[in-house]
């Protein structure tokens, strides 16, 4: 590794991560500061409680360069994200999440960035973390979104990944709201690759989902991603309102034939007119909830607030001399 | 034993000054300095910026003493003041204060500010700076100011003692004049007046007197050679993000200073002693210049093509927060712990006048101040009438 390379490691903070902090940061500035010349570890405080943040200021007193920067509250996954990126200096950035990734294999993805990859995504086989439902589910998502939005987001991927300085910029650029970061960095693209990793186990819960939070972040994942599914509406509405308006010719051909004296039972006209209004209604609703979709994601964007607010920012002040000297006043 | 009717312990700027006005009281006056030369600690090792408010937005006391301040030092030291580059302020958008706060500011302190011009303005991320100023501001050279204070202490017939330290301060016999112990000697003295900034409360602990609650951090000042469009540019980026780069003459180099980086360490002596020269010898000194320079390209991106030179390093005394409610940021404290020893303590260069004028005032010792305050109409302060806010 190069010597004068700067290496930040960031990872989020929250109330049920008090229990391994510490030891988190004593691996990761271990491990650091043997294999990189410069380093940086960014905890990103999600608004955690008050235990955490006094944990936060020892850890501040006893590990030297690490910086804290505290959100005003709770935000979710890919605005935490955001805020690590936006504040990280280094040539690589490494995120991680502190409950489960391994801080041992922060060289080796930053020994494939220096290699050239602007991208390296850890991946693990999830049975550890997900049902068979959950990755079942997760794979025929994947499938949907690469043929929505022709790129590929690979299935096992993790938010634990680094990224070169290169790519961070593009990312930061891109301030959509509703954010996902695997996802993000598969959309700006450049060269990618994917190292396997064993996640450890902290003793917490796992951070598991709930079904229904994770179709609602497959939903909005595809409507931030791709406008297809808008397409799609468009095109249902125009064949449908072609297939009405040749309705309407055929019915009034029909009125047309009959005041011509032509006899045509007139009980027919029933069961169509319901049929016609049925499956007019279906389609105007589908289309109803897929735009009204669109349109909520429109109003989040125009808002243009900022992403996040930060409560305060802090950094390590280790002084290593003179540990012993007694206290005086 | 040598005697003198003034002992100043400490050969900075500050110590220096004091021992030219004290010598109008007093027929025999002594500076003792522990290094070779006059200043070349913290009155060397700074940033060289003679402020003029802009720095303190959020604090108006401390910014309108600025201004009181700012045009004495100029014009009492002009020929060590560079005055030939072009200052510029920057407003970071996640700033704690807005430009046009900023702007208001200036105009309420009397202070001159205008908008940048667009050469300047381009060299900043616009995604990342709202506004970009020019204000007037200088550098001193600390060289210059060294040598023309050895010229007014050598006329006012100060002696100087460069290379030896005094080691503690007792009361003398009779109980009113002090006995100073040096390294190599003794003197005695009718008034000793510690100047010796970040080694203040080691002469205090060695003398067994009370100790003051100080903070001191551990300072590192790169010095490089800034990419040509910025030669003849000071920048500072306020206010979140705090950071400058600007001419330090003394050296032809800029100096760069990042709030986050520039200092490595700090404690409060109330809460665990330590002494700060120990300290600055031992310290492992591992230059952040590259944090510094990665951060600061991001708001001024032709900085990446700086070249770093080294780094200077240096303790800087910080004082408590009590002491500078009226916004002179200065500690005075006569008799302390002993019969006539003085402590004096600025966090800036140009509050060697706001010391003078309260030494004037409280010492009792009257005549120091050579030079009258401006008045507020003379510095266009801006006197808020009744019923504006
Ligand atoms: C990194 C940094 C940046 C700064 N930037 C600015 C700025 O931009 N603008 C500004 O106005 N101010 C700035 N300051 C503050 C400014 O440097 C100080 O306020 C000022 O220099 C203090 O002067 P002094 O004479 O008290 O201290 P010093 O110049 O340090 O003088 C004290 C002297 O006492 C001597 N001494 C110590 N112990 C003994 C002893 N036992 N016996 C004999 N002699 C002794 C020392 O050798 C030293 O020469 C900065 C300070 C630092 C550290």
């Amino acid at each position: 590794m190069k010597p004068d390379v700067l290496v930040t490691v960031a990872s989020a903070v929250q109330s049920s991560d008090a229990g391994f902090i510490e030891q988190f940061a004593r691996e990761v500035t271990a491990i650091l500061s043997a294999h990189v010349g410069y380093y940086e570890v960014l905890l990103i405080d999600n608004g955690s409680d008050d235990a955490v943040v006094k944990i936060l200021e020892r850890v501040l007193k006893h590990f030297p360069f690490v910086r804290v920067v505290r959100l005003s509250r709770c935000y979710e996954d890919g605005i935490v994200f955001a805020a690590a990126l936006d504040h990280s200096l280094g040539d690589f950035v490494v995120l991680m999440d502190m409950a489960s990734d391994p801080p041992a294999v922060v060289p080796d993805l930053i020994a494939r960035c220096e290699a050239g990859y602007d991208a390296v995504v850890g991946v693990t086989d999830k049975k550890w973390h997900d049902s068979p439902i959950g990755r079942l589910g997760a794979r025929v998502f994947s499938r949907l979104f690469e043929a929505l939005t022709g790129y590929a987001v690979h299935p096992d991927g993790t938010n634990f990944v680094a990224l070169s300085r290169r790519i961070v910029n593009s990312i930061t650029k891109i301030r959509d709201r509703q954010r996902y970061m695997k996802h993000l960095t598969a959309y700006v693209g450049f060269n990618r690759t994917y190292l396997s990793y064993q996640p450890v186990l902290r003793d917490v819960p796992l951070r598991r989902r709930s079904l229904l939070a994770a179709v609602n972040a497959a939903v909005g994942t595809i409507v931030s991603n791709s406008t297809m599914p808008l397409r799609l509406v468009s095109l249902v509405g125009v064949t449908a309102s072609f297939v009405s308006v040749m309705y309407s010719v055929f019915v009034l051909a029909i009125s047309a034939l009959r005041s011509a004296g032509v006899r045509i039972n007139a009980a027919e006209g029933w069961a169509s007119t319901n049929m016609f209004s049925a499956v007019m209604f279906f389609l105007l609703f589908l289309m109803l909830a897929v735009l009204s979709e669109y349109v909520s994601k429109i109003m989040n964007e125009s808002q243009q607030r900022p992403l996040y607010h930060v409560a305060y920012e802090s950094n390590s002040s280790v002084v290593e001399a003179f540990k012993d000297r007694v206290n005086v006043v | 034993m040598r005697s003198f009717d003034a002992v100043i312990i400490g050969g900075g700027f500050f110590g220096c000054y004091v021992a030219l006005s004290l010598r109008r009281a007093f027929s025999s006056v002594a500076v003792v300095e522990r290094e070779p030369d006059l200043l070349t600690r913290a009155s060397y090792v700074n940033q060289a910026r003679v402020h003029n408010g802009y720095h303190y937005p959020r604090s108006l006391m401390t910014a309108l003493r600025s201004r009181v301040n700012f045009p004495r030092f100029c014009e009492e030291f002009g020929d060590c003041v560079e005055t030939g580059f072009t200052k510029l302020y920057a407003i970071a958008r996640e700033s704690k204060v807005t430009a046009m706060q900023f702007e208001r500011f200036c105009h309420n302190i009397g202070a001159r500010i205008d908008s940048a011009p667009p050469r300047c303005r381009a060299l900043f991320d616009s995604t990342l700076i709202e506004e970009v100023f020019v204000v007037r501001e200088c550098a001193f050279n600390a060289v210059k100011l060294r040598a023309r204070l050895k010229a007014l202490l050598t006329d006012a017939g100060v002696e100087v003692l460069c290379g030896t330290s005094v080691r503690r301060v007792a009361q003398g016999n009779d109980g009113d004049s002090l006995d100073l112990e040096l390294v190599d000697g003794r003197l005695s003295a009718g008034h000793v007046f510690n100047c010796t900034y970040s080694q203040t409360n080691t002469i205090l602990r060695q003398s067994g007197l009370p100790l003051l609650p100080l903070k001191h951090e551990l300072c590192e000042q790169p010095l490089l050679v800034p990419p040509p469009p910025l030669a003849k540019l000071g920048v500072t980026v306020i206010d979140g993000p705090f950071f400058s780069t600007m001419p330090f003459p003394a050296r032809g180099l800029h100096s760069l200073h990042h709030v986050r980086y520039t200092p490595h360490h700090f404690w409060l002596d109330q809460e665990e002693y330590r002494d700060p020269e120990d300290n600055i010898r031992s310290a492992r000194k591992r230059s952040r210049y590259p944090y510094m320079i990665r951060d600061i390209a991001r708001f001024v991106p032709v900085l990446e093509r700086a070249t770093y030179v080294e780094s200077l390093w240096e303790m800087k005394t910080v004082l408590p927060q009590n002491e500078i409610d009226d916004g002179r940021p200065i500690l005075l404290r006569r008799d302390h712990g002993l019969r006539n020893l003085t402590v004096v303590l600025g966090a800036k260069i140009d509050n060697i006048y706001d010391v003078i004028d309260t030494m004037d005032k409280t010492l009792g010792l009257p005549g120091y101040s050579r030079q009258r305050e401006p008045s507020a109409e003379a510095l266009g302060v801006h006197q808020p009438r009744q019923g504006e806010n």
